[in-house]
């Protein structure tokens, strides 16, 4: 057998690694094993590489483990676990450990995605397509990079759900398609439960389309008709018991409202708005408006690529219309899904000018739009990639986090002092005990208790504490009786979870040597000082960041009311 | 007649696979350049493992609907989502998430093989 390769392959092929090499390559300076979790910029990430290695540890999601949940044991494991299972099947088999895997995963397939999305457009129109990919690039830089480094990873694979769905239904005609469409929306649903909202929106725009071409146009569409209605059904009986679960947590604590608008992305570094793609604006304008006059031209055989383009333009304003910050999210992977529109404007330039070579013009142009996205060659006014800093857990304050999960009873409570690191407080969980913060920095109340004791130069046995644990996304949500749920966070009282806690009856407790106010960093070694002279400390664990404290006696007098 | 027409096809596609493993590796290695080749191999023989090939194994049954690359892309996006589901859901009959990773692959392997064998035994046309 000859092996001629096809230059279409080739292309795929660069742009395969293009994406990878500026994607993740570049986040991780070129390596893929690391010592400490590489690339984290905020608490929602580590929220998701604590919770996949919970579940590699535990076995299984039926319920939260008691680390994740302020010491609760009965809280049900009610966030999408789909990218979860995904990192620590890498992880297991691939032998890396699951903070590199959880990216590695969301990083290869959202690539995967972008090519699959290609494939979507190529149905439509091979030149097309080949211009569009490199747009895809832009999906690692500027605020969509956000998404990646922030936590956002579990909407953006669902989203690689979400594109495996607008590809079915791209080739719903073939047999077996609604079983592939059962498991798209399933797999969606399993991985970021709002994205469903968006997939079953597109499969039921599609149906609605199909519906009125059948009745309204005469065409026969039975065939798809029927296929996305056995679609549905392998949906519901694939994932009947994660509906039911988002329906009584999510959908019941965060209901929709169409008036609700959001104009910002709270606590994020702003939104992607099409104004960030600069002058090739312009040539996505000429292809939305090409698009209308094409869309309608074939009505009866709408294509795919464009009805996705339009859906994920509106749906990427839902922050207008009650979709409120999930829409944001959806705007991370405008690249791709507005990538037919940049490749069409282009081609209906293009063929003004090389109609009977566009197919080869298409190759060259996607290599020079390539070379300009990826910042290369800078253009004025073209967006393209720019490097992004890489946040990263240091190495001592790993080793602090290991030595407690390795070297302390389960049961243990750990109490952290204040570490600017511990900001993102979901990090804390790697240590895979109970633990409770001084300093809570999503809670203005703790920080006053702390900062007023500082200024007044008192240690006391009592300090205003937070018992960790991802609290405010489902509540703590637990089985009440038969269907029923009931959610721990609401009905403990706040004041549970967040309150003046004897600092005494804790087993380890945690203090950094190094802040970026030194006063911080003073006062956790004056206290911890303290505790020494009681004479039923030990220090059991330091490094030149931390020092960790054994209590042998938990509950006895650790601190009497001093001045520091 | 049938048979070796399709057998042919498996050859080629396997050789084409191979080639797509090649190139994966390649890819992989120039964006993580600094990374040792043994890590990258173990990575992207771990991401062929678990997406890709069950992927191409789940979607061979469109291989005259749909081409190699496009099938194999699908696929693996395809197959991630059947683990997902599946490892998830087998947590609740009790395996524990470091078996279920080795069986579902393994599941597409089976019923890609038997399907194969039974397909030629029998000297079927699989309907698609």
């Amino acid at each position: 057998m000859k092996f001629k390769p096809e230059p279409e392959y080739i292309f795929i092929f660069i742009v395969f690694t293009a994406l990878l090499f500026f994607g993740l390559g570049n986040l991780w300076g070129h390596t893929l094993m690391h010592e400490t979790p590489t690339g984290y910029s905020a608490s929602d990430a580590f929220q998701h590489q604590t919770r996949a290695e919970a579940i590699k540890v535990v076995g299984n999601y039926v319920t939260e483990p008691p680390w994740i949940a302020a010491g609760l044991t009965d809280v049900i494991g009610v966030y999408p676990p789909g990218l979860y299972y995904l990192s620590i099947s890498l992880s297991f088999i691939g032998g890396l450990e699951v903070f590199d895997t959880i990216y590695i995963i969301a990083y290869v397939f959202s690539i995967l995605g972008a090519i699959l999305f290609y494939y979507v457009i190529r149905k439509f129109n091979k030149s097309v397509a080949l211009i569009s990919l490199p747009f895809g690039i832009l999906i690692f830089t500027g605020i969509s990079m956000v998404g990646f480094t922030w936590g956002a990873i579990p909407s953006l694979m669902a989203q690689v759900f979400l594109i495996l769905t607008i590809w079915v239904i791209a080739n719903i005609e073939i047999d077996f398609s609604w079983i592939v469409l059962g498991i798209a929306l399933s797999a969606t649903v399993i991985t970021h439960s709002s994205e469903l909202i968006v997939a079953a929106g597109f499969v039921a725009l599609y149906f609605i389309l199909n519906l009125l071409i059948h009745f309204i146009k005469k065409e026969n569409k039975t065939i798809q008709l029927k296929k996305i209605f056995f679609g549905i059904g392998a949906f519901i009986f694939l994932s009947w018991y994660f509906i039911l679960l988002s329906q009584l947590t999510w959908a019941k604590l965060y209901p929709l409202n169409p008036f609700d608008i959001w104009l910002t992305h709270g606590g994020y570094p702003g939104i992607v708005n099409l104004t960030d793609y600069g002058i090739i604006l312009l040539f996505m304008a000429i292809g939305l408006l090409a698009g209308i006059y094409l869309f309608w031209k074939n009505i009866t055989n709408p294509p795919v690529a464009l009805l996705a383009g339009f859906f994920m333009l509106i749906i990427g304003y839902g922050n207008f219309y009650g979709l409120n910050y999930r829409a944001f999210q959806i705007r991370y992977f405008w690249p791709i899904y507005l990538s037919v529109f940049l490749g069409l404007g282009i081609y209906f330039v293009l063929q003004t000018v090389a109609k009977k070579s566009a197919y080869q013009a298409a190759f060259i142009i996607g290599i020079i739009l390539l070379v300009a996205f990826s910042g290369v060659v800078s253009i004025p006014s073209v967006p393209h990639y720019e490097s992004t800093g890489s946040g990263a857990v240091d190495k001592p304050h790993w080793d602090v986090f290991n030595w407690l999960k390795q070297n302390t009873p389960k049961d243990a409570i750990v109490y952290f002092f204040y570490g600017d690191l511990y900001k993102s407080n979901a990090v804390l969980r790697n240590i895979e005990r109970v633990h409770y913060q001084i300093l809570s920095h999503s809670n203005p109340q703790t920080t006053a208790d702390f900062i007023t004791k500082l200024q007044q130069g008192v240690i006391t046995r009592t300090y205003d504490s937070a018992l960790l644990g991802d609290c405010c996304g489902a509540d703590y949500p637990y089985w009440k009786g038969f269907g029923k749920i009931g959610f721990h966070f609401l009905e403990m009282n706040r004041s549970s979870f967040y309150k003046p806690t004897d600092i005494c009856i804790m087993d380890y407790y945690v203090f950094d040597k190094g802040a970026s106010q030194p006063a911080f960093a003073q006062y956790n070694l004056v206290i911890a000082n303290e505790m020494l002279k009681s004479g039923h400390f030990e220090v059991v664990y330091e490094n030149p960041v931390s020092v960790i404290l054994k209590n042998n006696k938990p509950g006895e007098n650790c601190i009497g009311n001093s001045t520091a | 007649m049938r048979i070796a027409l399709e057998t042919a096809q498996l050859k080629q596609e396997a050789v084409k696979l191979g080639l797509l493993f090649v190139a994966a590796l390649a890819a992989f290695q120039i964006a993580f350049f600094k990374e040792s080749p043994l890590v990258v191999l173990r990575i992207v023989a771990a991401i062929f493992f678990l997406f890709v090939l069950p992927g191409w194994c789940v979607l061979y049954i469109w291989r005259e609907k749909i081409g190699l690359l496009e099938r194999v892309v699908a696929g693996a996006i395809l197959f991630a989502g059947i683990t997902a589901i599946l490892a998830y859901f087998s947590s609740f009959i009790g395996i524990h998430v470091k078996y279920a990773v080795w069986i579902v692959p393994l599941l597409a392997y089976a019923a890609f093989i038997i399907q194969l064998f039974t397909s030629s035994v029998h000297g079927k046309n699989r309907k698609h």
